[in-house]
């Protein structure tokens, strides 16, 4: 049981911070980023190789992954997102575009980083024990690690200028161009925080679980059970649906037989967005 | 009888009340106005009757049914159309093309039968394309017929948003700001239309900030301030009852046109 | 763009005072009959009996072939789906779903593949109107969010399947199609070992017949509706059309169009797996309908047979497929939205 709630806690945390980079990107661009677990998956490879193999300090391997995918977020923004929107005349060009960028990435992964999974040694050793449960002092550091980067980000969007712009521009795109907020650069810092987070997040969960060019799609397909459980847009949504779906999972992968867990999530998020189809927290669509 | 009766109808939304108790009757071949200062609850009035909104409490009698519960197509199948306040239009389609639509309600073809193109189908299309050439022709809009709606000027979008609720051959007739961003001679050319719909045994319903034409063209008004009814009548009744005027006091003068 | 509207509103004007009289098309005021229909009918008469013909002992361009064929029946589907404005990536999932049915009613119960294939759609269709009934309240990413998560979890229902679905091994003796008899005539000869021609045959119909019938819809009123609801779904329900009822239908239609391709694969390849469409698949079949045009119903088509083809003809490239999609979604959204019919015809 308190073994249950300790995966539950350390999953739901690092949920939390992929879907919280997620519904970022969403709330600014109204743009749902696909390549999200693909970004996860890069930054996930960058640790690998600067801490794996070339055996630097892991949290600097650690803030070169953020920096890495903060540059491919703007990069996307700049020359592929910007474009798109202003054109588009159904919203459905920006998803297709979306879907382009997550094959691209994934692909020039799989050159360049072949399909063999990949995983790094633990950073730091020991167990603790909690109530009868167990936490490795690896699981332990993911957790407050993932802890901080969230609470960084919320005290970010709360109290900082371009933290304030963003949130302005996810309720009033208008009124915040007339205030006079060069508009693409917020959007174009909010891509690359939200790559940034994936990035790290797939830096901090390599040292748990292993990864390979593939494992894109599934932690974007997680990532969007997430924010449709919370509500897509909402902060306070994106961090709920982190935590239910990590406890899902965790309560899932201690009684259930292999990929039944998921499938019973899926089931579940259909029945429960049948009840509401805005999420937990989300505002009513139309 | 009365065509519709409204009775104790609320809507809340979480802690706000946007309609508080509000009840009236809409006799058979009558324009009733609905006024007040803005956020009053006019609109929610008006997606309550059409069922886009469902009631906290209260009922909505049509034709001595209640139709409180059912949802907006079946609502529209009674007979009670609504236009909306923003435009609201099938952008992509030719004027003529939303016109024709709008006859749904009357097709008697089957799905079968309308991918088959059956008789009865055909029957059913060359009917509508004929009615709705009548339509746009009566509301001034022939000209325009193969004109796709995008790229109509805002005075002939009012009257298709119009001649679309029109061919779904309401009984009863919802139109919501019917005359915003019209200059007073248009709103004079659209108060005739509205009348000439009534003329034609359609009941009307309006809800509209333009008091000259409120008071041209109501039989009664309804008024509400903050969701609840603060008077009722006539509209020589209206003008002079004091509550109205407290209301809408501050801008009583020209604005309101009193 | 202001100077653009500005044109079109004097224009409208203009037309006012003209008093809406348009000038007839001058080719269509001599022919009885428009140039682009005679283009279809030849195109039509090449591919369904000069080029099986003329092709008719290479194996390789005869699969090429059908399966552009097949793949452009799938996309169809999705494309009706962006007819009701939604985008729809669980396509895939009711392949799967047809696939299974069939391979699980002939390997299982021996039943013909001619009525494996009916079936096969219904089935699809039956679950795609149960599932899309809830589902279809969802609008643009929230619906795409969740059709995705809906191939994902069909794949998990038929890897745990059990015996029933044989997991992760699939099934993989699935027989040929056999003959098709009435009443003691027969209609359709067996399929004979491992000749394609019947194949293109089957192909090439099911594909003419889905390019006729959505023609047929999507000029009925049903494809005004359809049309209607993708505009604007409020107005549509204030006028009394029953919203939920057409969008289910056109949900329901794409996932029939959808089992009948799973069946056809599932006896042509005689195997089917979980991962015989993934998400990947049910973007492809998107990206057709995107590459040839979302407002032409020849899209899907043109844009699936130009993409296999291709890929065919540059042998050399094909470990890069996946990557020349890719860059190919991204310069289309960037430079040719409205997909490549867009370039010759205009809506």
């Amino acid at each position: 049981m308190s073994q249950m709630i300790i995966n539950g806690m350390v999953l739901g945390m690092i949920y939390a911070l992929i879907a919280l980079g997620l519904t970022l990107i969403f709330s600014i661009m109204n743009v749902v980023n696909f390549a999200h677990g693909q970004m996860y998956m890069l930054g996930g490879f960058v640790v690998y190789y600067l801490y794996g193999v070339y055996q630097l300090n892991y949290f600097l391997a650690l803030i070169a992954a953020a920096l890495a995918l903060a540059v491919i977020g703007i990069i996307f923004e700049k020359f592929f997102f910007r474009r798109v929107i202003r054109l588009a005349k159904r919203e459905e060009n920006t998803m297709l575009l979306a879907m382009g960028t997550a094959l691209l990435l994934e692909n020039l992964a799989l050159f360049s980083f072949g399909e063999k999974q990949r995983g790094v040694p633990p950073v730091v050793t020991g167990v603790y024990e909690i109530g009868g449960g167990y936490l490795p002092a690896g699981r332990a550091l993911v957790f407050f690690v993932a802890l901080f980067l969230v609470i960084g980000l919320l005290l970010f969007v709360q109290y900082t200028r371009p933290g304030r712009a963003m949130r302005a521009l996810a309720q009033d795109k208008e009124a915040t161009y007339l205030q006079g907020v060069d508009i693409n650069q917020i959007s174009a810092l909010g891509f690359a925080i939200g790559a940034a987070l994936a990035g790290l997040a797939g830096g901090l969960l390599i040292t748990i679980f292993a990864i390979n060019a593939g494992s894109g799609t599934a932690v974007s397909t997680k990532a969007f059970t997430m924010i449709m459980i919370g509500g897509a847009g909402v902060v306070s949504g994106a961090i709920l649906g982190g935590f239910v779906l990590g406890f899902c999972e965790a309560i899932g992968y201690e009684t259930l037989p292999g990929s039944t867990t998921y499938l019973i999530i899926f089931i579940a998020l259909i029945l429960f967005l049948i009840v509401r189809p805005q999420g937990i927290m989300g505002r009513p669509q139309g | 009888m009365s065509l519709l009766q409204v009775k104790d109808l609320t809507k809340r939304f979480g802690g706000l009340t946007a309609v508080n108790g509000v009840s009236f009757e809409v006799k058979e071949g009558e324009i009733l106005s609905v006024i007040g200062p803005n956020g009053a609850g006019k609109s929610t009035l008006f997606k309550l009757i059409t069922s886009f909104l469902k009631p906290s409490h209260g009922t909505i009698t049509f034709k001595g049914e209640d139709i409180t519960h059912l949802p907006p197509h079946v609502v529209a199948r009674k007979g009670i159309v609504r236009t909306f306040q923003e435009t609201n239009i099938f952008k992509e389609m030719t004027a003529l093309q939303n016109v024709v639509l709008a006859h749904h309600l009357r097709c008697r073809a089957s799905s079968w039968g309308i991918f088959f193109n059956s008789r009865q189908a055909r029957k059913d299309e060359t009917e509508f394309h004929q009615s709705a050439l009548e339509i746009l022709t009566y509301l001034g809009l022939a000209a325009l017929k193969d004109e796709e709606a995008r790229n109509l000027p805002h005075g002939h979008l009012r009257a298709l948003e119009i001649a679309v609720a029109l061919a779904a051959n309401p009984t009863l007739l919802l139109l919501d700001e019917p005359f915003t961003g019209m200059n007073p001679e248009e709103t004079d050319t659209a108060v005739e239309m509205v009348r000439g719909i009534r003329d034609r045994g359609v009941t009307v319903i309006l809800v509209e900030h333009d008091m000259r034409a409120v008071m041209k063209i109501s039989d009664r008004i309804v008024v509400l301030n903050f969701g609840t009814k603060i008077a009722e009548g006539k509209p020589k009744e209206i003008q002079q009852n004091p509550a109205v005027i407290e209301a809408y006091l501050g801008k009583e003068d020209e604005e309101a046109g009193f | 763009m202001a100077a653009t509207r500005k044109v079109e509103s004097e224009r409208v004007e203009e037309k006012v005072r003209e008093g809406g009289k348009g000038k007839p098309g001058i080719l269509s005021s001599v022919l009885p009959f428009s140039l682009s229909s005679v283009l279809l009918f030849f195109l039509g008469l090449i591919y369904l009996i000069i080029f099986p013909l003329l092709y008719r002992d290479s194996r390789y361009v005869l699969g090429v072939v059908i399966n552009a064929s097949m793949l452009s029946v799938i996309s169809l589907g999705v494309w009706l789906t962006f007819t009701i404005g939604r985008t729809n990536i669980s396509q895939g999932a009711f392949a799967l779903i047809g696939g299974y049915t069939t391979a699980i009613l002939s390997v299982r119960y021996g039943v013909s593949f001619w009525l494996c294939l009916p079936l096969s759609g219904l089935m699809a269709a039956l679950i795609g109107a149960l599932i899309g009934w809830p589902i279809l309240r969802l609008r643009g990413v929230y619906f795409a969010m969740i059709t995705l998560s809906l191939t994902e979890a069909t794949r998990l229902a038929f890897l745990n399947g059990g015996d029933f679905t044989r997991g992760g091994t699939g099934i993989v003796d699935i027989p040929r199609p056999g003959a098709l008899s009435i009443a003691g005539i027969t209609l359709i000869p067996a399929f004979k070992g491992s000749d394609p021609l019947p194949f293109y045959y089957l192909a090439a119909s099911l594909l003419v017949l889905t390019l006729i019938s959505l023609r047929r819809l999507t000029q009925s009123r049903i494809g005004w509706v359809f049309r209607s609801l993708r505009q604007n779904e409020e107005l549509a329900s204030s006028i009394g059309i029953n919203v939920a009822k057409y969008r289910v239908m056109a949900y329901a239609i794409c996932c029939f169009i959808g089992g009948l391709g799973g069946s056809f694969f599932a006896a042509f390849q005689q195997n089917i797996y979980p991962a015989t469409y993934t998400v990947t698949d049910s973007i492809y079949f998107m990206l057709y309908c995107f590459l040839g045009g979302l407002d032409y119903l020849f899209g899907p088509v043109v844009g699936a047979f130009l993409l296999i083809i291709s890929f065919e003809l540059l042998h050399s490239i094909q470990t890069y497929q996946t990557m020349i999609y890719a860059i190919i979604m991204i310069t289309f959204m960037l430079w040719l939205p409205n997909g490549i019919l867009s370039l010759r015809f205009k809506k």
